[in-house]
């Protein structure tokens, strides 16, 4: 029913849309990649002339280099630690009758869509020198070891990573069959030795998506390590400092970091999907698996389990709240109460229309390109399709910093001049988010498959006009929970925001980042108490109104 | 072939057992001596308790009611992975991560069965089920046959006293599954191994089954032979599940031995069937092919139904007339299509009759459900 790829392109409307995707992805994509890699090799000043002088500097000078290996470590071990605590979150919370199911779901998704660095300064103030944790613990003769540095940073990255690997593990659990737990029972294994000989290496590819986004995310943050790593120095956060240096800043070395970063980002998602290719077993799920009945003591063991690692991983988010009501003095939260911190955030309304004004702007850009790229990924064929596919999955190991520093170079200066401009935010925004709303329109557009939109051509209606009439109908629902999933996701980003931001275009997570910087906890409490506000509304609406659960998040 | 060494095959006994799922009772009461090595099958629609009442004997459902015996021994608190049944799943459930080895050799593990005898008795059932060479196959690799063919191989293995079957052909093709069919006939007769099999197929029941329990919703309706239950069932649901059948509402009279039934049209029909004392309100039952159809050009006396021919349906070896008498239904007829009453028209009066010994009948308060 498709043109081939070596017929001559016709001109109609969905040849068009095809065009102007690839057009997308070469203007906002490769064409940024393109000058991070020159700008890589053309740094000015000192002597040397060869191309790759600054990343034999990377490679030779252990300044550099350290930070590398930092980085990898750090995020191994939070990305196995997060997935040695949520895999067995998810199984409980998926496979035993825990009282309270909603209220747990409900703060892991809370924990989802708060701002990346807010663990690090809120663990600060937990149990940071002067925090209250400290303090009562010193009141009864105990001492914590030391929350800043790399303990501090594994600490952060674990607990904000939970929530991937609980949505990907609680979204492969739902694939498996109950009837294959029932066999390996039947054959003579235990529960607990089923779960692990049979449904681990069904849901192996899901685990291993999740591992992934938790290695990428942590690899990715530079706003933890800045909090809360005292001296201990990362790849991401060097690529920042290096970038914005007060002295100018080193756009050859910070786009020669970032291009490291990157090989390592793409690197382990290559590698990732090559894995999950090779372990994954397409699996017909008739009847899920269900809840299981647990002995009281293995119930209370389980429900504790799963409170005892919710608890840890909302108590951030508790404690920024909490402390945004509490009067402040610099770095020390008092215990008493007051609103006025409200009122004194004076950059507080600016950032917040900044923020909604941004996100809805993306959005709709987002959700009406994904849907028309969507449309193409799945429903054509040809050697342009298989290009934007390609691209499609480009920007997902991409690393926020990375694409802020290359937009800024493609776009912040001559001949585009957009630097400090909203249209720059709206590009890093668009073109970040805009693989995952193809994602979900695709998702979607490949479970109802083509017959509809063939019988309304086959009446008479063109191309065009059938999308418009009958797809975009059909994928309504996928369109709007695709939506309020990107504006809170766009709501909270700071990786790139940070790189790309003016004085006019400051957003919540910005303005929290640098309150926390300046040493005003109490503020950064206040901003980031609204910022969780804003990101939250999408949620509930899509959970309320749109009878989601947290499987739409993954 | 001798295989069964460790454990014996034993006979299932199930003694005023019910499954409750809070207000609803999948399983009523259900009662049933399953001899050792009999072949037995639970049929019935859909959501009649049959697989509710299987998954109980595996341990799967805790039965709110009555007791499990497996062998004469109690099971009721034998949790499912120590009853030591195999078991065949409907859709496979085979795991798609480990090769036919694997698969086959996950239950021995279990058992402490390991190394070269876990491989020996791996080899030795697949030879079973005609697999051998397949071993370092993965599940992808395997057609819906040979993966079904696994989950057997995998069952057996183990050696269970019992081996359960859920439905196992239902997702096959309708050539393989009767291959399969025999296949599975054959193997457990060679075994002697008891079976208790579920299925909703009729045809598959009838053929397999040294007996069969009839069931529809949660309850067991009849427990027989294939022939009982086909020639001589027990109730008009029976009769309505297994094959087709014409039923009708009439009034039974007349002395002893066969009765006279009035129906609503007015007709006579002598019926010396199952159930041919029965007097009163009754339904009356016979099967399409039962019926012998002619041309009819003025009406008939006892015995004989008169019609108008409304469809007529060809199929092969045999005609199909739908035929209106004056019922609430049309009464069906199946006729071999070269006989002469093969080429009748649709529009033709005809007469039908049946003879006495094919016409059943069962209590008239008995509830038609159409199943």
């Amino acid at each position: 029913m498709t043109a081939r790829g070596s017929t001559p392109l016709r001109i109609d409307f969905w040849n068009v849309v095809t065009l102007a995707a690839l057009a997308v992805f070469v203007l906002f994509l490769v064409y940024p990649l393109s000058r991070l890699l020159i700008s890589s090799m053309t740094g000015e000043g000192g002597g040397g002339s060869a191309v790759l002088r600054t990343y034999v500097e990377f490679f030779t000078r252990r300044y550099y280099y350290e930070t590398l290996i930092h980085s990898l470590a750090v995020s191994a071990i939070a990305t196995v630690l997060a997935t040695l605590l949520g895999a067995p979150l998810a199984y409980c919370v998926a496979r035993f009758d825990i009282p309270g199911k909603l209220l747990v779901r409900a703060v892991i998704v809370l924990t989802f869509v708060s701002p990346p660095f807010i663990g690090a300064y809120a663990w600060i103030l937990l149990i940071g020198r002067n925090g209250v944790i400290t303090g009562w613990l010193a009141a009864l003769g105990f001492e914590l070891p030391p929350v800043y540095g790399v303990n501090g940073i594994v600490l952060v990255f674990t607990l904000q990573a939970l929530p991937f690997v609980f949505l990907l593990v609680s979204a492969g659990l739902r694939t498996v069959d109950q009837s294959i737990e029932d066999a390996a029972i039947n054959l003579g294994r235990r529960p607990a030795s089923a779960a692990l000989t049979v449904l681990a290496p069904l849901i192996a590819p899901s685990l291993a998506t999740g591992a992934l986004l938790v290695f990428v995310t942590s690899l990715s943050d530079f706003g933890t390590p800045m909090i809360i790593g005292e001296n201990y120095r990362m790849l991401a956060s060097q690529i920042y400092t290096e970038f914005v240096n007060e002295h100018g800043g080193n756009p050859a070395v910070a786009s020669a970091l970032s291009l490291i970063l990157l090989v390592v980002t793409v690197g382990a998602l290559l590698w990732q999907r090559a894995w999950v290719r090779r372990h994954s077993h397409g699996q017909e799920t008739v009847r899920p698996l269900a809840p299981r009945a647990l002995s009281p003591l293995a119930r209370a063991g389980a429900t504790a389990y799963v409170y005892a690692v919710v608890l840890a991983a909302s108590l951030p988010l508790a404690t920024i709240v909490v402390s945004s009501f509490l009067k402040g003095k610099g770095p020390l939260i008092t215990s008493e109460f007051t609103l006025q911190g409200y009122a004194n955030a004076i950059r507080l309304p600016s950032a917040l229309y900044n923020t909604v004004m941004l996100s809805t702007v993306s959005t709709v850009l987002c959700v009406a390109a994904g849907a028309l790229v969507g449309y193409v990924v799945v429903r054509r064929r040809g050697r342009l399709v298989a290009m934007i596919d390609t691209f499609s999955m480009v920007p997902y190991a991409v690393a926020g910093v990375v694409m802020g520093i290359a937009i800024a170079i493609a776009y912040g200066g001559a001949p585009f001049h957009l630097g400090g401009t909203v249209a720059i935010l709206v590009i890093v925004y668009f073109i970040r988010r805009l693989p995952y709303s193809i994602r979900s329109v695709a998702g979607m557009l490949g479970q109802i498959g083509p017959q509809a939109e063939e019988a309304s051509v086959n009446l008479g209606v063109p191309p065009g006009r059938t999308f418009l009439r009958v797809t975009v109908p059909m994928v309504m629902p996928a369109l709007v929970s695709g939506a309020l999933l990107t504006f809170a996701t766009i709501a909270r980003e700071f990786n790139s925001t940070v790189i790309l931001y003016s004085g006019s275009t400051r957003t919540l997570p910005v303005e929290v980042f640098a309150q926390v910087l300046q040493g005003d906890f109490a503020t950064a409490s206040v901003v980031g108490t609204v910022l969780i506000a804003v990101s939250l509304v999408p949620i509930v609406l899509l959970f309320r109104f749109l009878q989601k659960d947290e499987s739409v998040l993954v | 072939m001798t295989a069964r060494s460790e454990s014996t095959t034993a006979g299932v006994d199930l003694a005023d057992v019910s499954v409750r799922f809070g207000d609803v009772v999948a399983v009523d009461r259900a009662t049933l001596a399953i001899a050792g090595g009999e072949f037995f099958t639970l049929l019935g629609p859909s959501g009649c308790g049959k697989t509710t009442l299987l998954r109980a004997v595996a341990g799967f459902h805790r039965q709110s009611g009555g007791t499990i015996r497996i062998g004469g021994t109690p099971v009721d608190d034998v949790p499912a992975w120590r009853r030591d049944t195999g078991m065949v799943f409907q859709n496979y459930a085979i795991f798609p991560h480990l090769d036919v080895r694997g698969n086959v050799a996950y239950g021995l593990a279990s058992r402490g069965v390991k190394g070269a005898e876990a491989e020996a008795r791996v080899a030795e059932t697949l030879a079973m089920v005609d697999l051998d060479g397949l071993e370092e196959r993965m599940p992808a690799q395997l057609s819906g046959g040979q993966q079904q063919r696994v989950v057997i191989a995998r069952a057996l293995a183990v050696r269970p006293r019992v081996l359960l079957m859920d439905e196992p052909l239902a997702n096959l093709d309708a050539k393989l599954r009767v291959r399969l069919r025999n296949d599975l006939r054959q193997l457990q007769r060679r075994l002697g191994i008891t079976t208790v099999y579920v299925t909703h197929d009729q045809e598959e029941a009838l053929c397999l089954s040294d007996r069969i329990a009839v069931m529809s919703g949660g309850r067991i309706l009849q427990v027989g032979t294939p022939e009982d239950v086909y020639a001589r069932p027990a109730a008009l649901r029976v009769a309505e599940f297994i094959g087709e059948g014409n039923f009708l509402r009439g009034t039974a009279g007349g002395a002893d031995g066969a009765a006279e039934v009035t129906l609503r049209n007015g007709a006579r029909l002598h019926a010396a069937g199952p159930g041919e004392r029965l007097r009163g309100e009754v339904w009356l039952g016979f099967r399409p092919q039962d019926v012998a159809v002619r041309a009819a050009d003025a009406a008939s006396g006892r015995g004989e139904l008169t019609g108008t021919l409304r469809s007529r349906t060809y199929s092969g070896a045999q005609v199909r007339y739908d035929i209106d008498c004056g019922f609430e239904r049309l009464v069906a007829a199946h006729v071999p299509s070269a006989s002469a009453a093969g080429s009748l028209r649709e529009g033709a009066t005809v007469a039908l009759t049946v003879p006495p010994a094919q016409v059943m009948l069962f209590p008239g308060q008995d509830e038609d459900v159409e199943l």
